[in-house]
Order: C-alpha cells, then structure tokens, then sequence
C-alpha cells in the first residue's frame, strides 16, 4: 500500500496535468496553497528535459552498429513473429521421443546380434566372452545352445543303445573288463 | 516515423538504413536509438559505456526479433528493457563506480545549428543533472531516467520496472523532489565558493 501525504497528492496530480498537455499557469492555479512547491517542481522537471535535449549519440554510433548488423538479404529472410513456435515444437517432442525409443531398440538388437555373431566364431568360448561384455541376451543364448547339445548327445547315446549290434559291441566290451 | 508498438516497422526500418535509405536511418536515430542512449548515458554516466551499452542494445534487440512476442507491450517498451537489463549487468559484472567524463559532458547536441546559448544552457543543464542525479535511491534514478530520457508513458515504466503506475508516479515526484535539494545545495556551495 502507497501512502502519499496530501502534498505529495497535489504535487503527482500536477505532474500528471503536466504529462497531459495542461499549461503550467492553469495547473498552478488549481492549488494556491502549494504553489511555491509546484513551480520548484516544475523547474527540475524543465530541467530534466532540457538536460535531454542535449544528450544525443554520434550519428557514426548507429552506422556502426547498422554495419554489426546481418546483411539486408539475411535480416529479409528472418522469420517474422513465429506465433506456432511452441505449437511446432510440442508437435516435435512425442515424435522425437519416439524416435528416440527406435533408435535405442535398434542400437540394442544390433548390439545381440553382434554378440551372437562373436559366439558362432571359431574363436575358443573363453577368449569370446572375454571380448564382449557379458549381458542377459548371452546367458540365454549360451543357456539355450549348451541345451541343445545335451538334447544332440542323448539322441545319440539312445540310437547307440537301441541298435542290436550296439549290444554286442557293449557285452563284448564288459567282457574285456 | 516509427511505430513504438511495432517490431516490424524496427525490422524494416533497419533493413532499409543498411540499404542506405537517409530516412529510415533518421527515424531510427530519432525514434529509437537516441532515447536509449540518453537513458542509458543517464544510469551509467560515462559517454564511452553508454556507447558500447547502446550498441549491444540495438545487436540483442535485432537478434531477438524473431523471439519477440508483443502481449500488449509496445516495441520501444521492449528496447527499453533489453537497455535496462544491460545496464544492471553492466553495474553486477564489472562492478565498476560511476566515473564521469565532464570534458567529453557526453554531449552531442543533436542540432549544431541552435541557438548557442541554449546550447549552453543545455549542457549546463545536462551535466548538472548528471552530478545530481546520482544522489537519489537506484528506483528514482530508474524512473527519471525512463520518463525524462526515455520520454515513456507511466503504464510502460511500470510493466518495464515492474512496479505499479502509482508508484512510478511516485517515485518520478519524490525523485523530482530530492533532486530539487540536492541542485539547492549544489546551487549553495557555488555560491559560497564564490
């Protein structure tokens, strides 16, 4: 809250009056009693403008800074005001995001795919788990292969076991024990 | 004459001044750059600072064209904060105390071909001002500044200051009258040391 006492309410008034064209004598004589306060006033407010008066910028400033400036062909194609910028941009954020998601799924099926293609390598198993960093993709496929090749040797050790000749082949190697 | 209200008469007007259009680069001049100018040599009190500050004033503003959304606010009401803000950065970064330059008074009169005694008068008038105006509160000077030199109505000195028109008003009146006393004082020991 603003507390004026009432010479400041005459005083701000008359600046006011002032600041719309009113003349200094009509302003003056709408309050007798603070007329010396007025004036005084009113003659540092002359003052102030005149002071203004007298202050200007070389004109070389403004050439100077109109060289700063970008060419006329460049300030031409400066977009006027982009009143759709934040609309444009709220557009671009859920089909950055989603671009984004793409990005980091393909990033990770290549890098499962270069894992496995380190694995199939005749590299021996030690030196290919040294050179790839071991994630859950690998643990499952090791774990799916090493099932494989149990399932690959208990088929055989069953066709082994179910042909007669392998029979004989085993009765006679007892024998020999 | 330019449109206060409008960034694209200011982008237009540029373009033309660099093209070498003489009344586009006089209506910047006049419409524009001198009141910031004023302003800023005001608050800073050093000719050579006002200059720089003015200059980086009018780069920013060009710069920011594209950004610039009026929500009500006239064009020159916008130039004047960017000045504003530059002043207060210029005060914060550097750190530095006012320090006059009463041989150069930075004064430019505007029309060398008026009457020399009211250019006298003038540069009487401006470098008493300068010398006194420091002695007000940070506020005052502000609104003196954007009233006197800016020549800015009270609704835009309070959306650039951001304080209500009845305390600009306010502070315009209380800043008009400690400037009175310390001019009287002034006006005492020259009187006295003579």
């Amino acid at each position: 809250m603003i507390k004026n006492d009432k010479a400041e309410q005459v005083l701000i008034k008359a600046l006011e009056l002032l600041n719309q064209g009113k003349s200094r004598e009509e302003i003056l004589n709408l309050s007798p009693e603070n007329r010396q306060e007025v004036e005084e006033i009113f003659r540092t407010a002359e003052l102030l403008m005149l002071a203004k008066n007298s202050i200007a910028p070389p004109k070389k400033l403004l050439a100077d800074t109109l060289a700063k400036l970008p060419t006329a062909a460049t300030a031409r194609e400066m977009p006027s005001l982009p009143k759709f910028r934040l609309a444009r941009w709220l557009v671009l954020v859920p089909v950055g995001g989603l671009a984004l998601l793409l990005v980091l799924a393909l990033v990770a099926t290549q890098g499962g795919t270069r894992t496995l293609q380190t694995l199939d390598t005749a590299a021996p198993p030690e030196s290919a788990e040294i050179a790839t960093a071991p994630t859950p993709d690998i643990f499952n496929l090791s774990a799916l292969d090493a099932e494989a090749a149990l399932a690959g040797f208990d088929a055989d050790l069953y066709e082994f076991l179910s042909e007669e000749s392998s029979l004989q082949e085993v009765d006679a190697m007892l024998t020999n024990l | 004459m330019i449109n206060p209200n409008s960034d694209k008469d200011f982008r237009e007007l540029i373009i033309k001044a660099k093209d070498g259009d003489p009344r586009a680069f006089s209506a910047i001049y006049e419409e524009c750059f001198t009141p910031i100018f004023r302003y800023i040599y005001l608050r800073v009190k050093n000719r050579t600072e006002a200059e720089d500050l003015t200059q980086t004033v009018f780069l920013k503003a060009f710069q920011s064209l594209p950004g610039f959304r009026e929500h009500g606010r006239p064009f020159l009401a916008y130039l004047f904060t960017i000045a504003r803000n530059a002043v207060i950065d210029f005060w914060r970064v550097s750190k530095k105390t006012a320090v006059d330059d009463p041989d150069e008074a930075l004064l430019v009169v505007a029309d060398p071909k008026g009457d020399p005694v009211s250019r006298i008068d003038e540069r009487h008038a401006a470098e008493t001002v300068k010398q006194t105006i420091k002695n007000l509160t940070p506020d005052q000077q502000e609104v003196l500044s954007l009233k006197f030199m800016g020549e800015l109505s009270y609704a835009e000195i309070s959306k650039i200051i951001g304080k209500s028109e009845e305390a600009v008003r306010q502070l315009q009146c209380r800043g008009l009258k400690a400037l009175r006393k310390y001019l009287r004082s002034a006006d005492q020991r020259g009187l006295d040391a003579d």
